[in-house]
């Protein structure tokens, strides 16, 4: 089992496709960044022109700031996350091979989301630099005091975000291994995803029954809490459960095959 | 052509049907549309034509093996399928059990995210109550509705008696429950959208407006659940006996429509025959002195400076055609003259709004009273003329003239010009703690003119802060410092050519090394 988990790791952060996708996602994730720096230095300006220290003491970086940096880095990840599965899957013959000597599916499946997990847990873990550099270059606004990034938020914003990724990459492994099909497969992970994501969006078109059920289903839901600082049993066991569901149901069609 | 290739052209045509319509619909549909049935439509049907087109693709990774165990291995592949799902439904209705409990832990180090002390014991006290308090919203803008449902959260978290009903102003079935609530037609206008319906139904229900990003959120809810749950009434007495305007006439000199208005923000404006009840009672929250048509006896004049002078809050409104020696003496005794003169404005724009003898009030932008008016304008018909006197430490009393004329007014006799008081506050802390107003006009009062221009809100805002009902709890949310980032254009320009091409174009470099390397073994 560690074996293969070395192997996807290696496959996923070593070779060229996966610096490439690293790459794609450090630029990304640089992109965003500048944007939110830029929006939040623009309300900085109004709030100094206003110069109301009432006004001022709303500026939180980690609210403003990061909390919508790393909400549009979940939204990243809902790109990044099926072309992550589609490299991950696209083994062809080999996964056959793979198969016969690994010492069971479920063991077999469970390496792969564990590799997925670390390179998604990686990818976010760099993003952790972000607010480090903010507390190095911001002061507290006139008048205040105190540390400007709480780092209990961040490190919770971004747990959430590389779980929250985890679970949209196994997902759409799970596609792509059901529909056998790595490009078909990816395209339809990034529709089920991102109509999961907008779902509650659309609660004025059902009743308030199935809006439950939408806020329920969708993981933009499940996110917010955590990005705010807030630890929510719920929200961890929605993002387990989809995990441990998708890979089960990779198993089961892989063991399914086997047959 | 087999059924074997038959398959492989539908599922292809599927496929690329399906990709197109997903393109179209990501690309256009969903920017255009929204989370909408035109926005999600193109998206969904996509998808299926995907799924449907990929199903019936021959599978890539046993394309060598043999078609004739193709149905059997599909329908073991169907049926273990289900494993997936089935735990995904047990595992959700497991985080449906998890939400409802509310486990939650708040990691922030100044505890942003739980409720302020004062607000625990607000929220405490509601959960004591045992019946519902419900929180109507017609909150439309997602941004706010997030933030309120957050904000509820956390005292339902203390009071699961406190439920939250989100409705919409866009939904006709919604719209009459907001008329039922006596909201309909602020919605439109952007007024009250939260109604704050408490357990008793002789208090009235507590409206207020919600929007994203309120600095203040946390406090306003908390006395918006405070007066929508607690009992107490405050009574306003009006003296009467001596043909003063009748709180249930209806007519157009009459005061119903303040009295219903006071009634619905939990004020009783009461009339005090004083003559037959002897006394102010000691419930009195405030006193409003209106012009008479008989005299005031000496006895009864005794008792009401007596009651202003132990504290009791006055509201004397004067007319300058009924002059009164009790309301003369009243607002002399707080600092305000009334002067034997009427105010008139000649300028274009008075007589455009009611004629010379209206004069048209500014309000003080900063005060309790008027803030929430934002300066719209307020009708006083012929107006008596106001001058302010100091009286005693001025730390001890502070007069504010609430509403004032603009320049162009004068005073008919005296010819003192504008701008000219036409309310004033007064708000004493010595000797004893107390507030008045003093109106140069009572028939802004009127059923006629209370729906003039800022008339009723300012009514309201007066009872209101004459009684302390304005008085708010004061929360202190947790909250953290504000920030600032400053970066010059060069340190930024630098930050930006790390994070998007230094960073990114060494790691694509690496890749190619590696590839080269790969291809060159």
């Amino acid at each position: 089992m560690f074996a293969l988990l070395r192997r996807d790791l290696s496959l996923l952060l070593l070779s060229p496709g996966g610096i490439g996708l690293v790459a794609l996602w450090a630029f990304l994730v640089g992109a965003v960044f500048m944007m939110e720096l830029a929006g939040f230095e623009q309300a900085e300006q109004r709030a100094l022109a206003l110069g109301d220290p009432a006004i001022l003491a709303l500026l939180d970086v980690n609210d403003l700031l990061l909390a919508s940096l790393h909400n549009n880095l979940a939204v990243t990840l809902l790109f990044l996350g099926p072309l992550l599965a589609m490299r991950a899957w696209n083994d062809g013959p080999a996964r056959d091979w793979l198969l016969q000597r690994a010492p069971s599916v479920a063991a077999f499946v469970v390496a792969r989301s564990v590799a997925v997990a670390v390179v998604v847990a990686v990818l976010v873990a760099v993003t952790l630099a972000l607010p480090v550099f903010l507390a190095s270059v911001g002061r507290p606004a006139v008048g205040q005091t105190g540390d400007i990034v709480d780092a209990g938020q961040a490190l919770l914003a971004a747990f959430t975000v590389a779980l929250a990724g985890t679970a949209f990459v196994v997902v759409a492994g799970a596609i792509v291994v059901v529909i056998d099909n790595v490009l078909a497969g990816a395209l339809v992970a990034f529709l089920v995803l991102m109509i999961a994501w907008v779902a509650p969006g659309g609660s004025a078109l059902v009743g308030p029954d199935l809006t439950t059920v939408l806020q329920l289903v969708s993981p933009a839901t499940h996110l917010e809490a955590g990005l705010r600082g807030v630890v929510r049993a719920a929200d961890v066991a929605f993002f387990v459960v989809v995990i441990v569901a998708a890979a089960a149901a990779t198993t089961a069609t892989l063991a399914g095959r086997r047959r | 052509m087999n059924d074997a290739t038959n398959r492989t052209v539908v599922a292809s045509v599927a496929v690329a049907v399906g990709s197109a319509v997903t393109a179209i619909g990501a690309i256009v549909a969903l920017p255009l549309f929204g989370a909408s049935l035109l926005g999600l439509a193109p998206l969904v049907v996509g998808a299926l034509l995907l799924i449907g087109g990929s199903l019936l693709t021959p599978s890539s990774s046993s394309s060598s093996s043999s078609t004739s165990a193709a149905p059997s291995r599909w329908r073991v592949s169907r049926l273990a399928q289900l494993v997936g799902p089935v735990v995904l439904v047990a595992g959700l209705w497991g985080v449906r059990g998890l939400d409802v409990a509310g486990l939650e832990h708040d990691v922030t180090a100044a505890q942003t995210n739980t409720l302020a002390e004062e607000s625990v014991a607000i929220a405490r006290d509601i959960a004591a109550l045992g019946t519902d308090v419900v929180v109507v919203s017609f909150v439309d803008d997602d941004r706010a509705r997030a933030e309120l449902a957050t904000l509820l959260a956390r005292y339902r978290a203390i009071a699961a008696n406190l439920r939250f009903e989100e409705r919409s102003a866009k939904n006709a079935a919604d719209l009459d429950v907001a008329r039922a609530l006596g909201i309909a037609e602020h919605l439109a206008l952007g007024g009250p959208n939260v109604v704050v319906v408490g357990h008793d139904d002789a208090i009235p229900p507590v409206r207020l407006r919600y929007v994203a990003e309120l600095p203040d959120r946390e406090q306003l809810f908390t006395n918006a659940l405070r007066r929508a749950t607690s009992a107490t009434t405050t009574r306003v007495y009006l003296l009467s006996g001596h043909g003063e305007p009748d709180t249930r006439d209806e007519g157009p000199l009459g005061l119903s429509r303040l009295t219903t208005s006071l009634a619905a923000r939990g004020v009783q404006l009461v009339p005090l025959p004083l003559s037959s009840v002897g006394r102010v009672p000691d419930d009195a929250r405030g006193l409003v002195l209106l012009p008479a048509l008989t005299p005031i006896d000496d006895v009864e004049q005794a008792i009401v400076v007596a009651a202003v002078d132990r504290g009791v809050p006055v509201f004397v409104a004067v007319e300058p055609d009924r002059p009164s020696p009790l309301s003369t003496r009243i607002a002399g005794s707080v600092g305000v003259d009334v002067v034997d003169d009427v105010v008139v404005d000649e300028s274009p724009f008075a007589a455009m709004l009611g004629g010379a003898d209206v004069a048209n009030g500014q309000t003080q932008l900063a005060h309790a009273v008027t803030r929430s008016l934002r300066g719209a304008l307020t009708h006083f018909p012929r107006a008596a003329v106001l001058g302010l006197t100091p009286i005693g430490d001025e730390a001890d009393v502070v007069v504010t003239p609430l509403v004032s004329t603009g320049g162009d007014a004068r005073a008919q006799k005296t010819k003192a010009e504008g701008p000219l008081p036409l309310l004033v506050g007064i708000d004493r802390t010595a000797p004893t703690k107390t507030r008045a107003l003093v109106a140069a006009d009572a028939s802004f009062l009127s059923n006629v003119e209370l729906g003039k221009g800022a008339n009723s809100d300012l009514a309201l805002n007066a009872v209101l802060w004459l009684t302390s009902t304005d008085d708010l709890i004061v929360v202190r949310p947790h909250t953290r410092t504000g920030a600032l980032v400053f970066l010059t254009p060069a340190a930024r320009e630098r930050l930006s050519f790390v994070l998007l091409v230094l960073v990114p174009g060494l790691l694509l470099a690496f890749a190619a090394g590696r590839s080269a390397a790969r291809r060159a073994r």
